[in-house]
């Protein structure tokens, strides 16, 4: 929302910032920048923790309600169910097997209809037989894109529902196998089908050992080839 | 409620140390009140629980990030939790399409207990949003309880956006006042 930064001369006091955080009337883009800020710059994020704690006492007005008695479960099976040795996530959910696997749980289900309309969408030249196909979606997100990947580790992706990336912003592809960090496939264009090559030792690898991910990242990529934005979709590879 | 701020405290903080067990009492001492926050948020039961699951995965990932000392650890939690109700409205393509949805959801039933915790803090804010006027206490109140946009305020006041951005801008200003005062 330009017109808000531009207002009032462009100044934006930090502590009114943070204040326009905590209340919650700010856009999406915004607010996905100022979380970012809050991860980075710890005066700031003392700011937000003042007005989060000064208007706390309107948190009594939500009242109380009992979620269903299944949701723990879920919640254990997302953050357990996979890994039976528990062990979390202590460097984020970046490395975290268990979380990309609960991801590509959600998106199975769809594959099978997104592969059915593969046709429809005329990705690239056709899908050969042996070509593989992951379908990546993400639970908070409206997101969705299917990625075929060719026996020789050519990657085709086509975003196959959501919405464009707001200004500023681009979806980078990321191909994740366990115990090493998400490697950057590049960008994927808004529109159409994007082609990209897996690095070759990837591209040996059995095709369930890859999960694809799509990230919301600055305009031309995350800055240090580290993801730095929100997963948006995710999915494993399989046969069709 | 069930537990107090200090015990709520020392659950999170054997979160972050993994204890599974300490996970669960968190859930069961805190779920109602951050499920209550997602539906009235949400407006949408089905999205309301998807919303508590991601909220639960947030606070056992975040757990170690909790401060401590002066921190409310109720508040820290309904933090991530009204957070993350909010990202999902923005994200949705129009926000609060269908306001009449309000009316399905029940007025959030409060326990007795919660009732009796009459807090200073509450009270306090109370008091200073009082002093606002009227329109622009209600915005405060909706913003915050709610999720509104300052576009879709903007909208129910029939004001330009920059009109309703700098109501709330002066009226947080003036909260801030008003508490330190």
């Amino acid at each position: 929302m330009t017109d808000v930064n531009e207002h009032e001369g462009g100044e934006r006091d930090d502590d009114i910032v943070a204040a326009e955080y905590v209340l919650g009337v700010l856009p999406d883009a915004e607010r996905t920048r100022i979380a970012r800020r809050i991860e980075e710059e710890r005066a700031f994020a003392m700011l937000v923790a003042a007005w989060e704690e000064r208007l706390s006492g309107m948190n009594e007005a939500f009242g109380e309600e009992r979620p269903p008695s299944d949701t723990f479960g879920k919640i254990e099976d997302r953050l357990f169910a996979v890994d039976p040795v528990h062990k979390k996530a202590n460097a984020g959910l970046w490395t975290s097997l268990v979380f990309w696997r609960g991801l590509a749980v959600a998106s199975f289900a769809m594959v099978a209809i997104l592969a059915g309309t593969l046709v429809m969408r005329d990705i690239g030249t056709g899908v050969a037989r042996e070509d593989v196909v992951a379908s990546l979606a993400a639970e908070d997100s409206d997101a969705t894109f299917l990625a075929v990947k060719a026996p020789d580790g050519n990657i085709r992706i086509t975003r196959t529902g959501g919405v464009e990336p707001p200004s500023g912003r681009s979806h980078e592809l990321w191909v994740i196998v366990a115990d090493r960090d998400p490697i950057s496939l590049g960008l994927v264009t808004p529109e159409g089908t994007t082609s990209t090559v897996l690095p070759s030792d990837i591209a040996r690898l059995p095709d369930d050992a890859l999960t694809l991910a799509v990230t919301l990242e600055p305009a031309g990529g995350a800055p240090e080839g580290k993801p730095t934005g929100p997963i948006i979709a995710a999915g494993h590879l399989r046969k069709i | 409620m069930i537990d107090d701020a200090a015990d709520i405290a020392d659950l999170i903080a054997r979160t972050a140390l993994n204890d599974r067990a300490a996970f669960r009492r968190l859930y069961n001492a805190s779920s109602s009140k951050l499920f209550a926050v997602a539906l009235r948020i949400l407006r949408d039961r089905t999205e309301a629980e998807d919303a508590l699951q991601d909220i639960y995965v947030k606070i056992w990932n975040r757990a170690d990030r909790f401060a401590g000392g002066g921190t409310s650890p109720m508040g820290w939690l309904v933090a991530i939790a009204r957070n993350h109700a909010i990202d999902r409205l923005r994200a949705r393509r129009s926000g609060h399409s269908d306001i009449d949805k309000h009316a399905d959801i029940a007025d959030p039933g409060r326990s007795p207990e919660s009732e009796a915790i009459a807090s200073s803090e509450r009270s306090r804010l109370d008091g200073c949003i009082e002093q606002l006027e009227e329109a622009k206490a209600n915005s405060v109140r909706a913003a915050y309880l709610d999720g509104y946009s300052y576009q879709e305020l903007a909208e129910r006041h029939s004001v330009p956006l920059n009109t309703m951005r700098t109501w709330l801008r002066r009226s947080l200003i003036k909260l801030r006042e008003c508490l330190e005062a």
